[in-house]
């Protein structure tokens, strides 16, 4: 990212260069998405009709409530995972650096793994990993 | 809010001819489809005869997502109304192609208690494609036919619901 | 088990309510009374050397003046034999008793019957049109509901090849 924007700006990006680009990154892929829908939107003919609102069943009269009940172990097994995820996010800058810092850094990563494993033992023995 | 109907930009002949270009070559297909024909619809979409490259992809996601309906098979008196159902929850402008002769006409099953004689009976028709079954060959050709005629359309005719005559590809 | 060995043990179970028995190419056909028919049908699916569990099917035939005919057919999954049950019904009131809670499968089949025929089953748990649309009037499968090709253009005959009233 930063030799090609180096040579788009003529010179190394300052910090806030670098934001700028991802902000109009953003206000552009908003802005597409918000210029075709109002297009579509204004421009498009509209003929609503009673029948064409009708919640699709296949032809038939829809009958009964639209929601359904979702299965508890993908929300456990989401929460797991966003827990594990962010350990992994503190684990990797504390790998680029713990050799210099020594032991204690190592020690003190070990105490943070230990308590997370002591999580993942109790989500074990709760029976959660279980996918049946 | 239909701010295209209300200027003149239609009627000129490039946005005609760019509306309908567009209109004619993405083509999504509902299949409704019932008996016999419904059988040589999914052989079209197959690799050997492929109607996918005429742009007509069957999504099968629903009528929401479609913009022409294949009407292939007999249709009985109580399939009827959901027919009609999912002709309606598809957006405008929609297009039907009846494909053979039990949806064109009742077929050889005419004389029967249940058959609805013709689904033009129930939904307005665009093509009608001949055969028992007719041929894969017969539906790209059906396809075709419909795309020359929604090349010559008038949109306005059709934004305002008026039901072009159909045609009997043969 | 032999067609023979169900019909002996039809007629020491139930005597003379077996109006009649036949062996079809080897398959036991017992024609049985309107009232018995539901007891017929359990103790040919509970009787372990029999054990039909399976309704294969439930229909009906129209014999115009003799009536109208309930035909069942029970398969035992066991076994692999089977049995088929007749019930002769009368024009005038054709009312048999119901297999739906017997047999499951019996369920919609008899709903199809009741509606082509005109049979109404008593005790059947949700009577109402299986195939034909709500506003049909009449009775489809019976012999004195009119046909529309009939009404059309008149029997051609026997067709070239077929024996009948036309010479080769």
């Amino acid at each position: 990212m930063s030799p090609l924007l180096e040579s788009a700006l003529g010179q190394v990006p300052s910090y806030y260069q670098s934001y700028g680009v991802l902000l109009a990154v953003l206000v552009g892929g908003a802005a597409l998405v918000a210029v075709a829908f109002m297009t579509a939107k204004l421009v498009a003919p509209r003929r609503p009709t009673r029948e064409k609102l009708t919640t699709y069943e296949c032809g038939m009269d829809p009958v009964g409530e639209g929601w359904s009940q979702s299965q508890i172990r993908y929300y456990i097994f989401a929460f797991l995972f966003v827990i594990f995820d962010v350990e992994a996010v503190f684990l990797f800058p504390w790998a680029r650096v713990f050799e210099a810092l020594g032991y204690t850094a190592v020690v003190e990563m070990g105490i943070f793994l230990g308590i997370l494993a002591l999580g993942l033992l109790y989500a074990w023995r709760k029976g959660v990993l279980r996918w049946v | 809010m239909g701010l295209i109907e209300k200027t003149p930009l239609p009627s000129i002949q490039p946005i005609k001819f760019l509306l309908n270009w567009g209109r004619r070559y993405s083509l999504w297909v509902i299949n409704f489809g019932l008996a016999c024909c419904a059988i040589e619809f999914i052989a079209v979409s197959t690799s050997k005869h492929d109607f996918i490259r005429l742009g007509v992809i069957p999504t099968a996601h629903g009528p929401r997502q479609a913009d022409l309906l294949v009407v292939a098979g007999t249709l009985t008196d109580k399939m009827a109304p959901p027919l009609k159902r999912v002709y309606d929850q598809m957006p405008d402008p929609k297009y039907v192609i009846s494909f053979g002769s039990c949806s064109n006409c009742g077929g050889p099953y005419w004389d029967s208690y249940s058959v609805t004689k013709g689904v033009d009976q129930i939904v307005p028709v665009d093509v009608y494609v001949p055969g028992c079954p007719p041929r894969p060959e017969a539906l790209l050709h059906g396809i075709v036919r419909l795309q020359e005629k929604i090349a010559n359309e008038d949109i306005r005719k059709k934004w305002s619901g008026q039901h072009a005559a159909p045609v009997v590809s043969s | 088990m032999s067609p023979a060995d169900v019909e002996a043990r039809l007629r020491a179970r139930f005597g003379d309510d077996v109006v009649g028995f036949q062996d079809q190419f080897g398959h036991a056909v017992a024609t049985v009374s309107a009232d018995r028919y539901r007891d017929v049908a359990t103790f040919l699916r509970d009787e372990p050397d029999i054990a039909c569990d399976y309704c294969d099917f439930v229909a009906g035939v129209d014999y115009q003046d003799e009536g109208i005919e309930v035909v069942t057919h029970l398969f035992s999954t066991t076994h692999h034999h089977d049995v088929r049950l007749k019930v002769r019904l009368s024009k005038e009131r054709s009312v048999c008793p119901t297999l739906s809670d017997v047999f499951a499968g019996a369920d919609w089949h008899e709903r199809e019957t009741a509606e082509m025929f005109g049979v109404e089953f008593e005790g059947h748990p949700q009577p109402v049109k299986l195939l034909l649309s709500e506003p049909f009037e009449g009775h489809p499968l019976r012999k004195d509901f009119p046909l529309m090709t009939r009404e059309a253009k008149p029997w051609p005959g026997a067709a070239e090849g077929e024996e009948g009233e036309e010479e080769e």
